[in-house]
């Protein structure tokens, strides 16, 4: 057990941060809207825990708190810019601020050190990590059932019925996008301490892909799937690379193929018979009218 | 003024390369519903074909090139085949197939590191077009002339294919409904392999007149190509040959521009700058209709 | 004169060169059971969609309790007391039939999302109490299902589910938008009763229905639409025997006679 540790525990901590990251692009999705704005939040989070640990040497809990905040400030801006964008130029606006946030970041060269990048003191252990990623996960499943969380699905799955039914959706979009720039923002952080540095490329387009790919791997219609879904994309890897050499990345980009060809609702689906409580009465054996098809 | 001049005949050069690519990138976008995230790594695929058979096989440079385009496009058929025609089949729309197109874009770029060992490799000398020659004053690089010519020949081709022939009416409808398609008398599949082998050609195309120009091939040739097409069709209009030319071309002469009378490191700024503004203040583009957006939303 | 609870004027609703919706005045009393009939593509769906906030209207004003709400977003109409059910069935994959219900509790419900982080009381009360109703609701809708994903039901069962969570977001005004299509005779008589129970309870409802058997039974009064105009407004009974209606249904006045099933519908004995 604690040879895997030593050898596994890099592995666990990266691939919970990503599991953060997920998580963050999940809770828009919640509410059905596709970002991949994850990563900029990230280096929002990310740039500003640099920034305090360099000259304030402020602890984990300040950075993680700073780095929340901004995010959620940051998100919050920028879903009154973007969120009213028709849905897939919403996903494409998102991908085109994740390749400005890189220019900012060589441009701000003050505050991020630029094209050189700047270093970290690492001040997160793997408690630390596992214990935010079980404490969004705890906040999503209670707020699954809540009045916000079935407002969500409801949105993701029916915009204009959720309107019929009293819901604004977009508050509940907005509410969503922001809170996911909160995750992804503490995501950011702790990714800066894993790395301890972090430079214009730590958040660009390859996390951006990274977190959206471990998102639908792992399924997007239960807030488990993001985390499998960061395990098995960033732990798979390892795995084979401790056994054949060179080919990790071939293997990975081929299972996200497949999974995405044969199992299109991810990994983790709550539709599945097994994922469900046991149905409290059988179902009336009636005949199902066909529907009238009516136009 | 003669700086100005050069620098927009260089930025027309360098933005031509733009314009090729988005025009491939675009068209599977537009008529396949494919934001393909993988469509760099074609690019790179058909400049190391062709730097490898004129390096390492002694071919000439225009035969090579030829093979080069013809590995991409087969690529993207190939691809198109296993990675994104399930999906289409399940009617599903751009988030699984923007997925798969992720695994596909890791799994060649992976192997493209793998092939180059991540090295930066360059044209033997005299084996490519290279030098430079007066043109009407200025100097134009042989290079930059292929690129241009590149550009003329795409632009004016596809757009003549999409809109004066029957393949490419059936071409465009795909991107409408499969349904109207195969009503024109075309076989639906073949009309979708068609699009992906043009669509993968002209990328295969752009890289190999990138790497003609920056004279060097590396394994992430294609990947700043990806995002610079990317913003060539969103300005320039999507599903429109003629905008993304003039998308393509424009943020070729801005950036020059910029890095020759701004700052270098502004250069992207600019590109992705004007790609966010056109994204959120006027989502058409420059040239596209509201008609041609339905497409991605179908 | 009951008062008026939803009042249509000059409501007009183009697409391209269709006229959906042209120059429609309607009355709906409060407390009544409306029926909306005509033939298919005559504009009932667009009238819906007008008066729910779904489409915008080109012109005309739609009154609810004297006041406009026609511009309004379909969330504001929503919380101002006017639900719909959809003619093809629009439930919310993923939810259980009681979610379906207590989805449409959304505006009702006070407790903060934020206060279930800590598994405040009130919310959890909140909670349950949601749930307690949804099951009345489905209970009242004759619904037996519980804890089955809502789209696994059969046809009928989920129109069933959305009248109740429609129910569920306390309307002043229901708009039913075909309710038994689909469903068999015995199905269909259950949701005529349904609808009589609901407007006992305080509901308007407005119910569009090619099933002329609902109306002649369950409405109070009626409006007949073809090509996006009002053909025919009174008793059920008078709509049906007006003859522009049955020319509009049937084609030519005379053939309408020779139709057994229009025959049966007259001279069957209207409910009290
Ligand atoms: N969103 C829309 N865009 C274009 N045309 C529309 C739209 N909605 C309705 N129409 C047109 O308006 C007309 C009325 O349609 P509507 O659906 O309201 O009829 P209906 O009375 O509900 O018919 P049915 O009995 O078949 O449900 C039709 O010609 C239809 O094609
Ligand atoms: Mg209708």
């Amino acid at each position: 057990m604690g040879g895997f540790w030593d050898q596994y525990r890099s592995v666990v901590e990266f691939a919970m941060a990503n599991a953060l990251f997920a998580l963050g692009s999940w809770i828009a999705m919640w509410a059905g809207v596709f970002s991949m704005a994850g990563a900029t939040f990230g280096a929002v989070g990310g740039f500003s825990a640099a920034y305090l640990d360099l000259h304030m040497g402020a602890g984990i809990v300040v950075q993680l708190l700073v780095g929340a905040g901004l995010g959620l400030g940051v998100a919050a801006l920028l879903s009154v810019l973007l969120l009213k964008l028709e849905s897939h130029w919403m996903a494409m606006a998102t991908v085109a601020l994740v390749l400005i946030t890189r220019v900012v970041v060589l441009s701000a060269e003050e505050y991020t050190g630029g094209s050189v990048g700047t270093g970290v003191t690492r001040r997160v252990d793997l408690v630390t990590v596992i214990a935010l990623v079980a404490l969004v996960c705890y906040a999503l499943a209670r707020l699954r059932r809540s009045r916000y969380g079935m407002a969500a699905h409801a949105v993701r799955e029916d915009a204009a019925v959720a309107a019929a039914l009293g819901v604004n959706p977009f508050t509940v979009r907005a509410v969503a996008f922001a809170a996911s720039g909160l995750v992804a923002g503490v995501a950011g952080v702790v990714l800066a301490n894993l790395l301890q540095y972090i430079g214009p490329d730590t958040f660009f387009i390859t996390l951006a892909f990274t977190m959206v790919a471990a998102m639908v791997l792992g399924g997007t219609y239960h807030w488990a799937g993001p985390i499998v879904g960061a395990i098995v994309f960033v732990g798979l890897p390892e795995v084979v690379r401790s056994y054949v050499d060179g080919v990790d990345e071939l293997m990975t980009g081929a299972l996200l193929v497949l999974i995405m060809v044969f199992m299109p609702r991810g990994l983790i689906d709550p539709r599945r018979q097994w994922f469900r409580r046991r149905a409290s009465q059988p179902v009336a054996q009636e005949p199902a009218p066909q529907p009238e098809v009516v136009r | 003024m003669d700086v100005l001049a050069q620098q927009i005949l260089n930025g027309l050069a360098l933005g031509s390369v733009y314009a090729v690519f988005g025009v491939g990138f675009g068209l599977m976008l537009a008529t396949l519903g494919v934001l393909n995230a993988a469509h760099g790594t074609f690019a790179t695929w058909g400049a190391l074909t062709v730097l490898y058979l004129v390096n390492d096989v002694g071919l000439g440079f225009w035969p090579a090139l030829v093979l080069g385009v013809l590995v991409s496009g087969v690529m993207a058929v190939i691809v198109d085949f296993v990675a994104f025609q399930p999906i289409r089949r399940r009617g599903g729309d751009l988030l699984p197939a923007l997925i798969t197109s992720i695994g596909v874009w890791i799994f060649l770029l992976a192997a493209a590191r793998m092939v180059t060992g991540a090295t930066t490799s360059r044209y033997s000398p005299d084996a490519a077009p290279s030098g430079s020659f007066d043109f009407l004053g200025l100097t134009l690089g042989r290079t930059q002339l292929v690129s241009l010519l590149a550009v003329a020949v795409v632009g004016v081709g596809l757009h003549t294919l999409l809109h004066r022939t029957r393949v490419g009416a059936a071409m465009r409808a795909v991107g409408h409904s499969p349904m109207a398609a195969s009503l024109g008398g075309v076989n639906p599949v073949l009309v979708v392999a068609v699009t992906a082998f043009l669509s993968g050609a002209v990328a295969g195309l752009a890289g190999i007149t990138m790497g003609l120009n920056t004279s060097t091939v590396n394994f992430m040739l294609g990947e700043a190509l990806l995002l610079k097409g990317f913003a060539a069709v969103i300005i320039g209009g999507f599903g429109d040959v003629r905008g993304t030319v003039v998308g393509g071309l424009l943020i070729g002469v801005a950036e020059v521009l910029t890095a020759q009378y701004v700052s270098g490191s502004l250069r992207d700024a600019v590109t992705f700058g004007l790609l966010l503004a056109f994204l959120v203040f006027r989502p058409r583009g420059l040239f596209g209709s509201a008609a041609s957006m339905q497409t991605v939303r179908a | 004169m009951t008062d008026a609870l939803l009042t249509i004027a000059g409501l007009k609703k183009r697409f391209g060169g269709v006229t959906a919706v042209d120059d429609v005045d309607m009355v709906v009393p409060r407390g009544a059971v409306m029926g909306l009939m005509g033939p298919n593509g005559a504009g009932k769906t667009s009238l819906v969609n007008l008066v729910t906030g779904f489409y915008r209207p080109d012109e005309g004003s739609v009154l609810l309790d004297g006041r406009e709400v026609a511009g309004l977003s379909p969330h504001q109409i929503s919380r101002r007391g006017i639900t719909r059910t959809y003619q093809n069935v629009r439930l919310l994959s993923g939810f259980n039939v009681l979610e379906q219900v207590v989805a449409g509790m959304y505006a009702s419900r006070k407790a903060s999302s934020l206060s279930s982080l800590v598994m405040w009381p009130a919310e959890r009360r909140e909670r349950r109490a949601c749930l307690e109703r949804a099951d009345e609701l489905l209970t009242r809708v004759g619904v037996t299902e519980r804890h089955e994903l809502a789209e696994n039901l059969p046809y009928g069962t989920q129109r069933r589910v959305e009248i109740a969570r429609a129910l569920a977001t306390d309307p002043q005004l229901v708009l039913l938008d075909e309710p038994t299509a689909g469903m068999n005779r015995e199905e269909s008589v259950a949701v005529g009763e349904l609808i009589c129970s609901m407007r006992d309870q305080g509901c308007t409802v407005l119910v569009v229905e090619h099933n002329m058997r609902l109306i002649l039974d369950y409405c109070d009064q009626a409006y007949v639409m073809s090509f996006g105009q009002v053909l025919s407004h009174g008793t059920p009974q008078e709509c049906v025997d007006d003859p522009a209606v049955q020319k509009a249904y049937f084609g030519k006045e005379n053939d309408a006679s020779g139709i057994p099933a229009l025959r049966e519908l007259r001279s069957d004995p209207r409910r009290p």
